[in-house]
């Protein structure tokens, strides 16, 4: 500490351990908030209009014509509890589960982010959803799917965690009705 | 004046306990900052204070602990004669 560039560093140096602390602090103590202390958000979630088409899906890097499942829903979430002091945003997504082989599959049929706690109320009716579904094998015959609203908390500090909600709501893809098959 | 001007502000040399004072200085008042920091963006839940708040306590605190200020000058060594030997 003896002359003005010594204690240039020796400051900085100490500022920047202080910060590194305060931001560990940060990020365990929202931690702590998110696991004991935030009430689980309710969500109740309707799937309805599941419709089957034949044919190339309308997007990605299949060039296969094949069944393909659209459909529309209704949500009710209210997420503003996920909201504490370190979270940045929020990743929402509907995740649509249903049984294959050799593994389950689960496909993102919505999406969405939440930047801010007045927006994370959500009440959607007869929406469409983002993405259609088609399978692996190309067919669905007839197996029943299970909708469930996941989400990412991005904090500002710290880890990115990963949580679902209780509700869920279950549908069957209905058969091909098209005149167009095979 | 230029080479004045660079022993004050650049060298900046204090003395002994000056520099016992700045160590001091240094640990306790950043650690504070950073708890007060800590605790206002806890209790407001909005982490944009704790960022301002920081910044601006740690900013103080580089402008007290870095400048030659007279305080940290008060207790100069005082060296013996030179002895003549012969």
């Amino acid at each position: 500490m003896f002359s003005t560039f010594q204690r240039l560093q020796q400051y900085c140096g100490y500022v920047t351990s202080v910060v590194l602390c305060l931001m560990a602090a940060i990020s365990v103590s929202s931690l702590i908030q998110q696991a004991y202390f935030t009430p689980t958000p309710s969500v109740s979630i309707s799937v309805d209009n599941v419709s089957i088409k034949y044919g190339k899906p309308p997007y990605g890097f299949n060039y296969k014509r094949q069944e393909y499942a659209s459909m529309t829903f209704d949500l009710d979430a209210d997420l503003s509890p996920l909201f504490n002091w370190n979270t940045k945003q929020l990743f929402v997504y509907l995740a649509a589960t249903y049984p294959g082989k050799p593994y389950a599959n689960k496909v993102v049929i919505w999406d969405e982010i939440i930047t801010s706690k007045k927006d994370a109320v959500l009440s959607l009716r007869n929406t469409t959803a983002d993405y259609v579904i088609y399978d692996v094998t190309g067919k669905f015959n007839e197996r029943t799917a299970a909708v469930s609203l996941e989400w990412n908390v991005q904090p500002h500090v710290g880890l990115l965690t990963y949580d679902k909600g209780e509700g869920r709501s279950k549908f069957t893809f209905p058969p091909l009705t098209d005149a167009k098959k095979n | 004046m230029s080479s004045h001007l660079q022993t004050i502000i650049l060298e900046g040399s204090i003395d002994l306990v000056g520099q016992q004072l700045a160590d001091s200085i240094t640990s306790y008042y950043v650690s504070f900052a950073g708890i007060i920091g800590f605790l206002s963006g806890f209790i407001s839940q909005d982490i944009k204070l704790t960022v301002y708040i920081c910044s601006v306590l740690f900013t103080i605190g580089l402008f007290v602990v870095v400048f030659p200020w007279p305080f940290y000058k008060r207790h100069p060594l005082r060296f013996l004669k030179h002895e003549k030997t012969n």
